[in-house]
């Protein structure tokens, strides 16, 4: 009789712990059987092919989140990275051509402009969170700010069209393996999201950065230079947010000012979903990876459904609340 | 006098107001009542999702 209430209890804490997977994942199940076609490999490319980009930005958000922290520029400075990559990378004989009298760049020279660019605004935001001790919810509301406006005078608000077939390639090309299309863009993210891995579980630095988001006061006693951590975490967000921005505009084929907006709201919601909590801490790559994945299956399955706009905002919402709640849950259960 | 009658309002103030530096420890709310919550807005999800997929299918 005990074994049996342990058991129910288990299944319970299980169930409710991982609701938001679960649910999705019967949300998904539910949808493939309505609509066959979403079980398709053009269908499982594209759910690839978005959550590769997204995962990239989630990784940077995931540091500031597990300092207790938060980055709201990050969706700005994709969308400025993608208009500075597009810029550079107009085909020669396109008639729009911002900048005519510079001819046909080298892509390795243009990508890393785009992460010095975007590195300079990680580290104005750490600088300011580090030493003038201002909330990261502030500095980087204002940063994003700073960079859509940055943005609007750099396109002249104009949209950037005839990008490059060499650069283009990068995300809609694929990789055939055992009969399955791999984007490029897959790839890309499983490197990175490996490199992440490394840092965050086997890094003096990961160690660094989980002690700061425990106890701040703790880790600096214990010797942790927390200033200069929480800098290399946004200047290490700056550079992938540059690089998801350098992808997304070869993806797009095209930017404009308004790319990447609102992005950070659902980077953070997959690290929240995928257990990042936002009481610092606490968040892993892989967790990172499944609350990315789970949350664009959802936003692929109502597009599949035809759900009106207006309601997929509202669910996607309800989404990060649950998200935040489950968080709020585990951590009563361990007290 | 009046200072003693300071010094007790003080600390009975701290004892009904213990501080708590962490966020989490601040909420008031039972797991039993964080359950129910999260049972709530998994069936408002649910609901939602049904209702938008039926509005954009013109059903209602």
């Amino acid at each position: 009789m005990p074994n049996k209430k342990i058991d129910s209890k288990y299944v319970t804490n299980f169930l409710l712990n991982n609701a938001i997977i679960i649910l999705m994942v019967a949300a998904a199940i539910g949808v493939g059987i309505m609509r066959p076609q979403f079980f398709s490999a053009d269908s499982f490319r594209n759910l690839m092919a978005n959550t590769s980009v997204r995962f990239i930005i989630a990784l940077g958000v995931s540091g500031c989140l597990i300092t207790k922290g938060t980055d709201l520029s990050a969706g700005r400075a994709v969308g400025l990275a993608a208009c500075v990559a597009a810029t550079f990378l107009q085909r020669g004989d396109y008639s729009g051509k911002v900048y005519p009298n510079i001819g046909e760049l080298p892509i390795l020279l243009v990508f890393l402009g785009v992460v010095v660019v975007a590195m300079l605004f990680g580290m104005w935001n750490g600088l300011i969170v580090s030493y003038l001790n201002v909330p990261p919810f502030i500095t980087t509301l204002g940063t994003q700010t700073i960079i859509y406006g940055v943005c609007l005078v750099f396109t002249g608000a104009q949209p950037i069209g005839g990008l490059r077939a060499d650069y283009t390639t990068i995300s809609s090309g694929n990789l055939e393996l055992l009969g399955i299309k791999i984007p490029y863009l897959a790839f890309i993210a499983l490197a990175l999201g490996l490199i992440m891995w490394f840092v965050y579980s086997s890094t003096p630095h990961g160690k660094y950065m989980y002690a700061i988001g425990g106890n701040e006061n703790a880790a600096e006693v214990s010797g942790v230079n927390t200033k200069l951590t929480k800098i290399i975490i946004y200047v290490t967000a700056g550079f992938l947010y540059g690089t998801a921005g350098f992808l997304l505009g070869a993806k797009s084929g095209g930017t404009s000012v308004n790319m990447g907006f609102g992005w950070e709201l659902e980077a953070i919601a997959g690290c929240t979903i995928g257990g990042v909590s936002t009481n610092g801490g606490i968040g892993r790559v892989s967790g990172i990876l499944i609350g990315v994945m789970v949350f664009e299956l959802l936003k692929i399955a109502m597009q599949f459904m035809g759900v009106e706009t207006s309601y997929t905002y509202i669910v996607q919402g309800l989404v990060i609340i649950m998200a935040v709640a489950l968080d709020i849950r585990k951590y009563v259960a361990k007290k | 006098m009046d200072e003693n009658k300071e010094n007790e309002s003080a600390e009975t103030t701290e004892q009904k107001l213990p501080f708590k530096e962490n966020l989490y420890d601040r909420m008031p709310l039972t797991l039993k009542q964080w359950d129910i919550i999260i049972i709530v807005l998994a069936i408002a999800i649910v609901v939602f999702f049904v209702v938008g997929a039926l509005k954009g299918n013109g059903v209602l």
